[in-house]
């Protein structure tokens, strides 16, 4: 059988290799063969997609090889409804942030092989199902995107790269242990995901707790949960347009797929206990993330912060520790993907023709760049979650499942959704309506390409807004499996 | 005498020849420039007559020396080593050529030292091997005479060196006051008859560690670490980084946790705590450095005390990730040693400041440089990551989870300062335009394939564990 799961992983490794033996001259060739290789990528992604058996909750497409037998350590990957959603996530926003690419112009070959490398390492912590595997893998999206942030970013860019790099590392390290832990704790000793998730019964409570921390202290810096964010801001505002798109579309998903596809179904008597803590965190998230995205004028911040608030609904859906909570949180990773991929496009075309980002510095771009408007205006619709795009689905469903749980904390957090609504309405009447600003009159609508990077995210928006079984019905299996060995407990 | 004990340090006798075939060669004008190839030759030699197998029971010169598995290895590294800096000396370019036959001289000399030390398996051996570096290491680092840096840190050297070899001596000569002998297998086998004063034998081994810990920069015996590499000419700094530390380690090994563990009760906290203190004293310091030399330095000490945490959890896979992590962090020094030689051949400067914009100027070095900064921070899926594991994985196998975190908290504050040098290549302008000079091809091809060797086993760590496994058991 095509091993199609490492060539997702492998193929952009290969392609960051052929873009390093190439000469630093061939500018043309080398954003050639990223674009070809990030295409091929999506390409086999919808392969994927259709070849995909959502009524199973087993692994599909899994491939393993021993590899170091020492540790019984081996090169396991494999996809099922908590993954498949995510990869396909990661390789069409890795494709359309390539494409939006185009605005870097110095040291492309290290950025396109950089960039490239980040593919693999998205990629692969998604599908690894081996504890050591996905730890290299997660691992081995810092050093890229170090560079990524530090090389091309913005004025601050040095500062917020090593706090990006200093923050999740130290968040993974402590992971680490807790791998190793699970490891000695299992018997036999194994690093496979799925053992583990049997053998976990077994876990005792103290330890359950003990290294539930540890691994949520590295999820929770990645997600961000509240107070580990402080990270967020800065490299979301000093990183360049694509690595914004990748940052907050996938890197931030790989924390809520952490939370579960291994705190869940190895801790779950942690989990219980820590359900409350959790939707607490949860709740100051989408608050106070919703409230500081008010306060900001820089365009991007406040975008950034309108992350922290709805990567909160993730949390809070799964603090609900009921199936349709899992859902809507499962729902919201995939949608903030699309939807703040697009914001963050969108955020990139304004400041390449204004070159700053203050909020007060537009006005009446509406009649300036119609098309810009549009698309402003549906994926901030979408962000702040009007029904029937896709933004409301995942955030009506985390609430209604914490709603039977947690009746005080699901009224709060509906004030965030109240605040949200509040600040994109605001920054869209900053920047689109009003009269005309003069500085704005040379602004250029927007070009083909950068249409053409909206479209499909827009489409998707559209389609599960009105449809949402499309994505519900690839993850609906593996949930039901997920709360099943959940409540058998 | 016991043919084997003559076949055993074939090894050494070859160096020695070579050595003096090296100073001969110093004195002839013709041959002058060919005193690196001989003592290349020397250890390619010399490694080519190491024994293929090891035989723990047989008696080596009355027992002073030991063929076991521990041994054997570390022979190997050592030679790896001597022949790694030799490649690297042949491109430093401060080093005055009509003093190079004494340079390579006193290198070959150091590594027969170096290779008796791991075999010594009689205190008194062991005391004599370690004199015996220390005595040319105090040279190696005050060979640039006509450089103050270089001298001070013979200097400097010499006077902690001394102390700190006398109190081991001290140590030795009270182990021979309770034992009435110095050799280890007797003493092994007459702890395990009867009964030893337990204050006295703690006392005289806490002395006898001193010296090993001198070698080790194992903190608090770690002070003179930078101010010699500092001033030691920079392939002699990389050789004080590898070769006496893994001597030292193998002292501890073979005289702490293989004989005197079972009855040296506070041997796990006590290492314990060194290790924490060393790793956090290193890492610390190291924050704040300018210099590269010296940042390697804090480095080093950070890196001894990751390796003693295998030695402070003592069981068998923490041996062995000991002295994986030996192996790996030999190379990945050596790497980060010759890419700052290259470097400051151009920059004539070991200021970080100096490296900015290095990447435009020198990729090749810059990213080997890199590669090795950040193998040594145990960046996956470099080898540094995979040695920082397997150490890890001892600790928490023994439930050590303080020296765990200790290691992993240590790790996320060294990654600032490897960091801050990469960025000061990578990301600064540079500032006067540095003038490439032509580069040794030996030590540019030597650098490569320690990157090579860097990412191959970052990804097929288990070929060096089956190696080490086979010594092993």
């Amino acid at each position: 059988m095509f091993p199609i799961l490492s060539s997702l992983v492998f193929l952009p490794f290969l392609g960051a290799v052929g873009v390093l033996l190439l000469s630093k001259e061939n500018k043309q060739l080398i954003r050639l063969i990223a674009l070809a290789v990030t295409g091929l990528v999506l390409g086999l992604s919808i392969v994927l997609l259709t070849k995909f058996d959502p009524l199973q909750t087993q692994m599909q497409f899994v491939e393993n090889v021993s590899w170091i037998p020492l540790f019984n350590i081996c090169y396991f990957i494999g996809v099922d409804g908590l993954s498949i959603g995510l990869v396909f996530l990661t390789a069409l926003l890795g494709f359309i942030a390539c494409v939006a690419s185009k605005g870097i112009n110095t040291n492309e070959k290290e950025y396109y092989s950089f960039y490239l490398l980040l593919m693999t390492g998205m990629m692969g912590t998604f599908i690894a199902l081996d504890l050591f595997l996905f730890y290299i893998f997660w691992e081995l999206v810092l050093i890229p995107m170090y560079f990524l942030i530090g090389l091309w970013g913005g004025p601050r860019r040095e500062y917020a790269a090593i706090k990006f790099f200093l923050y999740t590392l130290a968040g993974s390290v402590i992971m680490l242990i807790g791998i190793l832990a699970v490891y000695f704790n299992t018997f036999p000793h194994t690093f496979n995901i799925l053992e583990i998730q049997k053998a976990a019964t077994f876990f005792d409570f103290r330890f359950q707790i003990t290294f539930f921390l540890a691994f949520f202290l590295a999820f929770a810096i990645k997600v961000p949960v509240f107070p580990f964010h402080t990270w967020l801001p800065d490299a979301h505002v000093e990183a360049p347009t694509p690595i914004s798109v990748l940052l907050a579309g996938v890197l931030l998903k790989m924390g809520g797929y952490g939370l579960f596809r291994i705190c869940l179904p190895f801790f779950k008597e942690a989990v219980v206990y820590f359900a409350l803590p959790l939707a607490v965190l949860a709740v100051i998230n989408i608050v106070y993330g919703a409230s500081v995205a008010m306060a900001q004028t820089d365009f991007k911040k406040m975008v950034a912060y309108s992350s922290v608030s709805h990567m909160g609904f993730v949390i809070l859906g799964l603090a609900s520790l009921n199936i349709t909570g899992f859902n809507g949180a499962y729902m919201e990773m995939f949608n903030h993907g699309i939807i703040t991929g697009g914001l963050f496009l969108l955020v990139g075309v304004i400041y390449d023709r204004a070159h700053t980002r203050d909020l007060n510095k537009f006005g009446g771009l509406g009649v300036q760049m119609p098309i810009y408007a549009f698309f402003l205006t549906m994926c901030s619709l979408a962000s702040l979650g009007l029904p029937g795009l896709s933004g409301f689905v995942g955030e009506f469903l985390s609430l209604i499942g914490t709603f039977p749980v947690y009746k005080t904390l699901t009224a709060i957090s509906t004030i965030g959704l109240v605040i949200t609504v509040g600040f994109f309405l605001y920054s869209l009447q900053r920047v689109l309506l009003g009269g005309l600003n003069p500085t704005c009159a040379k602004y250029s609508d927007m070009n083909v390409r950068e249409i053409l990077t909206l479209v499909p995210l827009l489409a998707i928006t559209f389609i599960v807004g009105v449809y949402p079984t499309v994505v519900l019905r690839f993850q609906e299996a593996a949930i039901q499996g997920l709360f099943n060995s959940w409540g058998a407990h | 005498m016991n043919p084997l004990s003559l076949q055993f340090i074939l090894p050494e006798l070859i160096l020695v020849g070579f050595a003096f075939v090296v100073l001969m060669a110093g004195v002839c004008e013709r041959l002058k420039n060919w005193a690196g190839g001989l003592s290349l030759a020397g250890v390619i030699f010399s490694a080519c007559s190491l024994p293929t197998s090891w035989n723990a029971g047989a008696v080596l010169f009355s027992g002073m020396l030991v063929n076991d598995g521990l041994s054997m290895v570390l022979r190997q590294i050592l030679l790896l080593i001597a022949g790694i800096v030799i490649l690297l000396s042949m491109g430093y370019k401060d080093l005055p050529s009509e003093d190079s036959a004494e340079y390579y001289f006193f290198l070959l000399v150091v590594t027969v030292s170096m290779l008796l030390a791991v075999a010594s398996n009689n205190l008194l051996m062991i005391y004599i091997t370690l004199e015996s570096i220390s005595i040319v290491s105090y040279v190696m680092a005050g060979f640039l005479k006509r450089d103050v840096f270089s001298s001070e840190a013979g200097i400097k050297y010499f006077l902690f060196g001394a102390l700190s070899t006398g109190i081991t001596l001290y140590g030795v000569s009270l182990v021979y006051g309770l034992f009435g002998t110095l050799d280890l297998a007797s003493i092994i086998r007459m702890l395990a008859a009867g009964s030893v004063n337990q204050m006295a034998l703690f006392v005289s081994l806490i002395l006898v560690f001193a010296g090993f810990a001198f070698k080790c920069s194992l903190a608090p015996f770690h002070m003179w670490t930078p101010d010699v590499y500092e001033g030691a000419p920079t392939p002699v700094a990389a050789l004080f980084s590898v070769g006496p530390k893994a001597v030292g380690f193998a002292f501890i090994l073979r005289v702490f946790v293989e004989n005197f563990q079972p009855v040296f009760t506070y041997w796990t906290p006590l290492a314990a705590a060194i290790a924490i203190l060393t790793m956090t004293m290193g890492n610390i310091f190291a924050l704040k450095q300018d210099n590269i030399k010296r940042l390697l330095a804090y480095s080093t000490i950070a890196q001894a005390g990751y390796i003693f945490v295998g030695l402070a959890v003592g069981t068998p896979s923490g041996i062995q990730a000991t002295l994986f992590y030996i192996f790996i962090y030999s190379l990945m020094n050596l790497s980060a040693f010759g890419a700052v030689i290259v470097i400051a051949n151009s920059v004539r400067s070991t200021k970080i400041k100096d490296f900015a914009g290095m990447y435009k100027q020198d990729p090749r070095t810059a990213v080997i440089l890199t590669a090795a900064l950040l193998s040594l921070a145990g960046i996956p899926p470099l080898a540094g990551f995979m040695a920082k594991f397997f150490i890890l994985a001892s600790a928490v196998e023994a439930k050590s989870f303080v020296l765990a975190i200790a290691v992993v908290l240590n790790s996320v504050v060294a990654l600032y300062y490897y960091a801050k040098v990469i960025k000061t290549m990578f990301l600064d302008e540079p500032g006067q335009q540095a003038r490439l000079v032509p580069q040794s091809i030996c030590t540019q091809l030597i650098l490569i394939i320690t990157l090579i060797a860097n990412l191959f086993i970052g990804i097929w760590p288990h070929l060096v564990i089956h190696g080490l496994e086979n010594f092993l058991h």
